[in-house]
Formats: structure tokens, C-alpha cells, sequence
């Protein structure tokens, strides 16, 4: 869990991560029975006058005080509304930050409308409700819109067409996924895969992809099959180390894959590993069972990858024969016991491990391998030092 | 011999494999022939990621076993071929390319699409089946002839989407939308109708909207260019519906049997959703929303969002989409739905032992109280699904037993046929109903539901 508090701002990050964080904190509460206040500010019911961005962050500011009380936490929830949590007697600084909020609306009424004191675990079912209520998105909630344009169906047949002539090789990027023993980290394998974002961004400028998943979806067929005529490129693979390669489930069964297939170097056999998306199996599993066994047959490893928690408790990797799971890391995963819950920790390898709080938590769980910022100068010290 | 590319000349295919099916026999020593009888598989199978597999695990075998592949006019693949190993294996495990231990991974493979997987490949010694392959290469030679070109894949191409995406927004809903029934298998001993409507469930018609725009399979060729299209169709419906409220229109909630709508997930997360749900438990309707399992299961945080939303929102949360293959290969229990629609599929009553038991366990671990069989549209899945406890069900053959009890119970049936009935309890745009003159059964699904 993160405490978001700040010294010159309450500026705690905003979105569903924050509200599913908030839930999970009101339950540990309910469950241990510990006693903690609670102040939601109601920023989702400010009159539209009131609204602007800098009478929010007014707003967030005037809970600075607050902020200073024990174990103060705030939550950023994705309608706009912010959270605080905190333990033991706050009442000056509540008062504080009251008067604060007061002097901003001009006037105690309109803080009664936007301010909510609760207290836990007696008032936990409006807060979970406060939290729930803020994961239906609303159109006009207050998050920034995207300031690009979504991709329309006509744009994506205009990309699809223009990456056939781009050059690929410079948006490839390579991550080392490292093993952690008693001497530190050593590099297994590398994954690679194509920076869409930079891609996107010399292709479509001004477009966002993101805006429209299942366009998306579509497009990376386009990009796997680009990726691996790239791979099956004379001399592209020579000398390489294992890889994985982020592939869709028809990818495999495509003939630019049987062509890569033919072009892979004999030493490489058996150390290339095909990373799948959960949705992509479950759109259709006759198809995946397909192309896994295919796959078997000519040597290739097989993994799921950007699963959280949940997506291993209803994807088991052992039940869909696949041999690891790249488990995405989130501060979430800090209340969680995977052993536990009956994860298999053998086949994880814990992906986008930026920090050293995600290492450890990682190492706590007797997760061998990772893969992230907070990995790659080890790898590359280990590397060295070989 | 050097290893071939599948010989795919239209004309003369059949003719180069009998040509060269009768110079191996002459040499039948050691030399083995292995048909892929891909024309076996159930259609729209051999689909092209068939036959381009088939094809390189055949040119495998054919180059390390010194032999030659050969690709049918009626989709078989043939590999004529050296028993014993030439060549070390390059691309795979010696099994993958060994023809006498192909058939089992080319029935591994394929056997989700095979009606009979043991038929599914043929090997052939030549030493004593010699006259199997000429037998055959003959008859292949023979049909050929006749046979007209097979047709391809339907390609979804974004500007058809688009053509898809303007039918949409030009089309009124419920022109697009169907009604089925689910409903409850009755105990004999109830001395009750043998079904009970439990709920009426609006549906997407994608026949309908390809239709009015003119672009027949294209969502279907691309499942996520038709993902792409949903939230559209979500937004439209539930402001027909919302219209709908209170009307007495065959899409408005409060009239009838408990409506179910199949939606996408970010649609239950949405600001209009919670608000039409709002509007039905404020008017006492029920409510049921079924969301596929492709989404529930890409996104488990998500849906157990839209879990708990439904909790608290009166309304029911259902598991949409989920293949047999599913209950074995995930735990798709664990996603917590109050229902799991579980799709009838022709392969069911013949699945291998250990599936059968597999399936078995899982049923169990979820309750089959918590299952709609749907795709019910003959009376063995019917029959299947009560085998295993399944009183749930859904489907065309769910629709015509209830016609046929409106029928019985209704004094305006008079010239109407079975069909005529079952096909106006599934219009919902008022004119489907015009010819009913008892249209409260049709919203009801059944006389005594009706009453």
C-alpha cells in the first residue's frame, strides 16, 4: 500500500488502482477490527462554477493538515473524489484542514455537501459504496480525456498498410528477464517486443490506438506478423541469446510464423518461449489448444503474460499447459499471499519489477524470476562480471 | 529425393499422386504412405491455419524421410515417404517428424475439430497396403473432376466495419435485437409444464445488422473487429430500452418475463448501465446481464467490480460465452458469477473418457444449479444436459416447446402455426407481433407465467 502523502501538495495518483487500494484497506480494517476515521471529499459534486482544475486542487491542498495525522493515507478515487484515511485522535488537523475547505467554498454549508466524516469499521459499507460508485465511469468524470483522437476503423487500414513499408527494427526493444540465486540476478532470457507507443507515434501521430482495445487487438496481428518476417531476416538471429516473443494466438498458426519457424537457428530450438494475453486464449480455446500443441511439437515454450492476481486464481498456467505466467507487479500485490491462494510461484516471473519494494516482495514469495528496471543493472553487473 | 513443397497445381494434383503412388508401389520396401484426411473435419474446418500446420509438420517428415507431400483437391494431405530417418531432425522433437508417430500429434491437434478422431489419419506400409493408397489416389482422381473450388475463409477488413458500424447507427434497435427464452426443465413428477420460463433474454442479432449492411460474415471473420463494434450497440440498446420503460412494447423490462441483456464489460462499468438498473429495480423488474467469458476472464478485476455492483444493485450477474473446453482448461468458477452459461456444442455426448471426467469434476465443483446450457436447439442437448443435472437451458428447441404450450393454452391460436408463434415471442419490434392477438403470453413466454 502507498502513502500518498506529499509535502507541497495532496496530489495522491487517480484511478481505479487507487479505489480497488481504498477497498482492500477498508476490508483489512473490517476484518482486524481496527478502529481508523475517515474523510471523503466529494469532489464529483462541485457545481460545474466550482469545478475547474484549480478549484480541485485548492481543494487537495486544503487536506495537507490532514495529511500530518497518524498513518495518514489519501486515495485518489477515479471520479475526482479523494479519500483520507488516517488512525488515532486528528481532530485539530481535521479541523484544519475543515476550516481550510470552508474559507475555499465560502462557508460551512457547501463543506457539509462535500465533505463525508466517517468512521471505520462501523460506517466501512458507505465507504466501499463511495469507492464502488467511483468505478462507474461517467463521460464527464473529471479525469483528462485523452487529447487524442480514438483510431477509427478506416484509420487502422491506413496504418496496417503504412507498416508494411516501416521500418521495424528501430522500435524493437529487448528486456532482459534475469533469475535471482544466491549471487544476485543472472539474465535467462530476453523479451522482445515492438515499442507501440514510439511506433504509433511516427505512424499515427495524433491518434490514439489505446482509445479503441479491440482496434488495438487487431493491430498487434499486424505488428506480430512484422515482427517475425524482422526475426526470420537473414543473419537476424545469428548468435542470438533465448528470447520470448508477445505473439496472438493466430500469430502462431500464420504462415510468417511457420516461416520464422523454418528460419530458426538449430542452437536456438527449445529456448524460445511465446508469451499469450488471457483474453486471446479465452476468444478461442479450440484455437489456442491448436496452435499450443503445435507450438509443443516444434519446441517452444509457452507463457501467460500481464495476469494479476485474479487472472491466476481463473487462469491457472498448469490447467492451460503453460509452462510460466508473467505476473504484472502493482502495490496491490503487498496484501497478497500468493502461496497462499494457491499460485504456483515456480511458474511466475514477476514482470515490470521497477522498485526494490517489488523485488522483495517478489523474493518474500519465493518468486525466482523477474523482470524490470529494478533488475536490469544487476543483470547487466551479473553479465559482466561472467 | 528432395523434400517438395504440397504439389497444388488445380488440374493435375491428383493426377501427379497417382502417378506417384503407383512408381512407390512398385518399391513398396520401407516406404510408407500417410494420409491427413483434413476433408474430415467438421465444417468450416480445414481452416487455413490447418492446412498451413498440416502442411509444414508433413514437409518436415517428407525431408528428413526422403518423401514428397502432396496437397488434394478435396483438402487431404498425403505424405508418400522412406520408413527409416535420412536426416537428424532440425525444427522439432524426432517424434514431431517421425510419420509413424505423426498421426498422434496430428490427432492431438485437430481432434477439437474432428467428428471422428481415429478416422482422421490413415498409414498406409506399403509393403502390405499398397492397394489402401492406389484405391485411394484413384478415387481422389475420379472426384476430382466434379468438384468446384472450396470457399475461403470470410477476410473482415476494417472499411466493412465501418459498413457495419453506419447499418448500426442507421438501424432502430429493435430491429436488430431477438428475444429467447431461457427456462427450467420441470421434474416429471411436478405434474407441471416440462419447462418453466425463467427469464426472456434480448440478443444482438449480427444476421440482422450484416444483413442491412450488406457485408455477410465480416464481423464474424474478425472477433475483434466485432468486440470494436460492441459498446456501440450496448449504448443504443439501452437507450431503446430505457425508452422502452413502461411502454408495454415487447423492450420494455417492466412488461413480461425478467429481461437479460448480453453486454460488454465496460458497458456494466459504465454511468448509463447503472442508471437503467436503477430504473428497473425502482420498478420492480428483474434484471440479468450476461458479459463473455473472453472479457470477464481478460479483466477478472473488472468483472469482480461488475460483481459487486450487481450485488448491490439487485440485478443478476451471468457468465456469457463458456465452451466446455473452458470448464477444463480454467477456473472459470472463480470469476464468482451467479449463473454460467455453458454453450452447447455436438461434441459433447462424445467426448474421450478422461474429458468426460474432467468436465464431470468441474461441473460439480460449480453446481449444475448454476448452469444455462444454451445453444439448446434439439432435444439432445436437452437430453444431455439433464444427464448431468443441468435444468437450465436455452436455445431454439427451448423456444418451440414454449410456442407449443402457448398454442395449447391460447383461444386465439386459431390458424397460427407452432412457428408462426415462436418466431413472434422472438420479434421485438412490435410489427414481428402485429398478427398475435394474445401478445402478454409472447412477453411472458408462457400461458401460466401470463396469468
Amino acid at each position: 500500500m502507498i502513502a500518498s502523502r506529499r509535502r507541497a501538495t495532496v496530489d495522491p495518483p487517480a484511478g481505479p488502482d487507487e479505489a480497488e487500494r481504498l477497498i482492500a484497506l477498508v476490508h483489512e480494517c473490517v476484518a482486524a477490527a481496527v478502529p481508523r476515521r475517515a474523510l471523503l471529499l466529494q469532489l464529483s459534486h462541485l457545481p460545474a462554477t466550482l469545478a475547474r482544475p484549480h478549484h480541485r486542487r485548492l481543494a487537495r491542498e486544503a487536506l495537507l493538515p490532514l495529511l500530518e495525522a497518524d498513518r495518514a493515507r489519501a486515495f485518489g478515487l477515479p471520479n475526482g473524489d479523494v479519500a483520507v484515511i488516517w488512525r488515532g485522535d486528528g481532530e485539530r488537523l481535521l479541523q484544519q484542514s475543515l476550516h481550510a475547505l470552508a474559507a475555499l467554498f465560502e462557508g460551512g454549508e457547501g463543506v457539509r455537501i462535500l465533505c463525508r466524516l466517517l468512521d471505520l469499521p462501523a460506517d466501512a459499507a458507505a465507504l466501499l459504496e463511495a469507492a464502488e460508485t467511483s468505478l462507474i465511469r461517467d463521460p464527464a468524470a473529471v479525469d483528462a480525456p485523452d487529447p487524442l483522437a480514438p483510431l477509427e476503423p478506416a484509420g487502422l487500414a491506413a496504418l496496417e498498410a503504412s507498416l508494411a513499408h516501416a521500418d521495424m527494427a528501430r522500435f524493437v526493444r529487448r528486456r532482459p528477464v534475469c533469475a535471482l540465486g544466491p549471487d544476485g540476478f543472472r539474465p535467462r532470457w530476453e523479451r522482445r517486443s515492438i515499442a507501440l507507443d514510439e511506433l504509433l507515434a511516427v505512424l499515427a501521430p495524433g491518434r490514439s490506438v489505446r482509445a479503441t482495445p479491440w482496434l488495438l487487438r487487431r493491430l498487434t496481428r499486424t505488428l506480430d506478423r512484422r515482427m517475425l518476417a524482422l526475426l526470420a531476416s537473414p543473419g537476424e538471429l545469428r548468435g542470438a541469446r533465448p528470447f520470448s516473443l508477445k505473439l496472438n494466438i493466430a500469430s502462431i498458426v500464420d504462415a510468417a510464423f511457420l516461416r520464422f519457424d523454418a528460419a530458426l537457428p538449430a542452437a536456438l530450438r527449445g529456448q524460445v518461449t511465446l508469451e499469450l494475453l488471457p483474453a486471446d486464449i479465452l476468444a478461442d480455446l479450440p484455437g489456442y489448444v491448436f496452435a499450443r500443441d503445435f507450438a509443443r511439437a516444434r519446441g517452444y515454450g509457452l507463457a501467460l503474460r500481464g495476469v494479476g492476481p485474479e487472472s491466476l486464481a481463473v487462469l491457472p498456467p498448469a490447467r492451460l499447459g503453460l509452462d510460466r505466467a508473467h505476473l504484472r507487479w502493482s502495490p496491490v500485490l503487498l496484501t497478497r499471499d500468493l502461496e497462499a491462494e494457491g499460485a504456483d510461484v515456480g511458474r511466475l516471473v514477476l514482470s515490470r519489477a521497477d522498485s526494490q519494494q517489488a523485488v522483495a516482495w517478489g523474493r518474500v514469495q519465493g518468486i525466482a524470476l523477474f523482470q524490470g528496471r529494478a533488475v536490469t543493472p544487476r543483470a547487466a553487473h551479473a553479465r559482466t562480471a561472467a | 529425393m528432395p523434400p517438395a513443397a504440397p504439389v497444388a497445381a488445380p488440374a493435375g494434383r491428383e493426377r501427379q499422386f497417382l502417378d506417384a503412388a503407383e512408381r512407390a508401389t512398385r518399391f513398396p520396401r520401407e516406404r510408407l504412405a500417410l494420409v491427413l484426411h483434413l476433408s474430415r473435419l467438421r465444417p468450416p474446418g480445414p481452416r487455413p491455419h490447418h492446412r498451413r500446420v498440416a502442411d509444414a509438420l508433413l514437409r518436415d517428415a517428407a525431408e528428413r524421410h526422403e518423401g514428397q507431400v502432396f496437397a488434394l483437391g478435396n483438402e487431404d494431405r498425403v505424405l508418400l515417404c522412406e520408413t527409416r530417418a535420412v536426416l537428424p531432425p532440425r525444427r522439432a522433437a524426432a517424434a514431431a517428424v517421425d510419420p509413424v508417430a505423426l498421426p498422434a500429434l496430428l490427432g492431438r491437434l485437430l481432434r477439437p475439430d474432428a467428428p471422428d478422431p481415429a478416422a482422421l489419419v490413415s498409414l498406409w506400409p506399403l509393403a502390405t497396403a499398397a492397394g489402401a493408397l492406389l484405391a485411394y489416389a484413384q478415387a481422389r482422381l475420379a472426384e476430382a473432376a466434379a468438384r468446384s473450388p472450396p470457399p475461403g475463409d470470410a477476410v473482415a477488413t476494417p472499411a466493412g466495419l465501418d459498413a457495419l458500424g453506419a447499418a448500426l447507427r442507421a438501424a432502430p434497435p429493435a430491429a436488430l435485437t431477438r428475444q429467447h427464452f431461457a427456462a427450467q426443465l420441470q421434474a416429471p413428477a411436478d405434474g407441471a409444464a416440462p419447462l418453466r420460463p425463467l427469464w426472456r433474454e434480448i440478443t444482438f442479432s449480427l444476421a440482422a445488422l450484416e444483413a442491412r449492411a450488406g457485408t455477410p460474415g465480416q464481423a464474424r471473420g474478425d472477433p475483434f473487429l466485432l468486440h470494436h463494434l460492441a459498446p456501440e450497440f450496448d449504448r443504443r440498446l439501452l437507450g431503446a430500452l430505457a425508452t422502452a420503460l413502461g411502454s408495454g412494447t415487447p423492450l420494455d423490462p417492466l412488461a413480461g418475463a425478467p429481461m437479460h441483456l448480453k453486454l460488454s464489460l465496460a458497458t456494466v462499468l459504465d454511468a448509463p448501465f447503472a442508471d437503467f438498473a436503477a430504473a428497473c429495480h425502482a420498478g420492480g423488474a428483474g434484471l440479468g446481464v450476461a458479459v463473455p467469458l473472453t472479457e470477464a476472464g481478460g479483466d477478472p478485476d473488472a468483472f469482480a467490480r461488475a460483481r459487486r455492483l450487481a450485488a448491490t444493485g439487485g440485478w443478476t450477474l451471468l457468465l456469457d460465452d463458456v465452451p466446455h473446453l473452458a470448464l477444463l482448461l480454467t477456473n472459470a468458477a472463480a470469476l464468482g458469477a451467479r449463473f454460467i452459461r455453458l454453450a452447447w456444442s455436438a461434441t459433447l455426448p462424445g467426448l474421450p473418457e478422461n474429458e468426460a471426467r474432467a468436465l464431470a469434476a468441474a461441473l460439480r465443483a460449480i453446481g449444475p444449479e448454476r448452469v444455462v446450457l444454451t445453444g439448446a436447439d434439439a432435444a439432445d442437448a436437452l437430453r444431455w444436459g439433464a444427464a448431468w443435472g443441468i435444468r437450465r437451458f436455452q436455445g431454439r428447441h427451448v423456444d418451440t416447446a414454449l410456442a407449443a404450450m402457448r398454442m395449447r393454452a391460447c383461444s386465439a391460436a386459431g390458424a397460427c402455426t407452432p412457428q408462426q408463434c415462436r418466431e413472434r415471442a422472438t420479434a421485438t419490434d412490435p410489427a414481428g407481433r402485429r398478427l398475435c392477438r394474445a401478445p402478454r403470453m409472447l412477453a411472458a413466454g408462457a400461458p401460466a407465467a401470463a396469468a
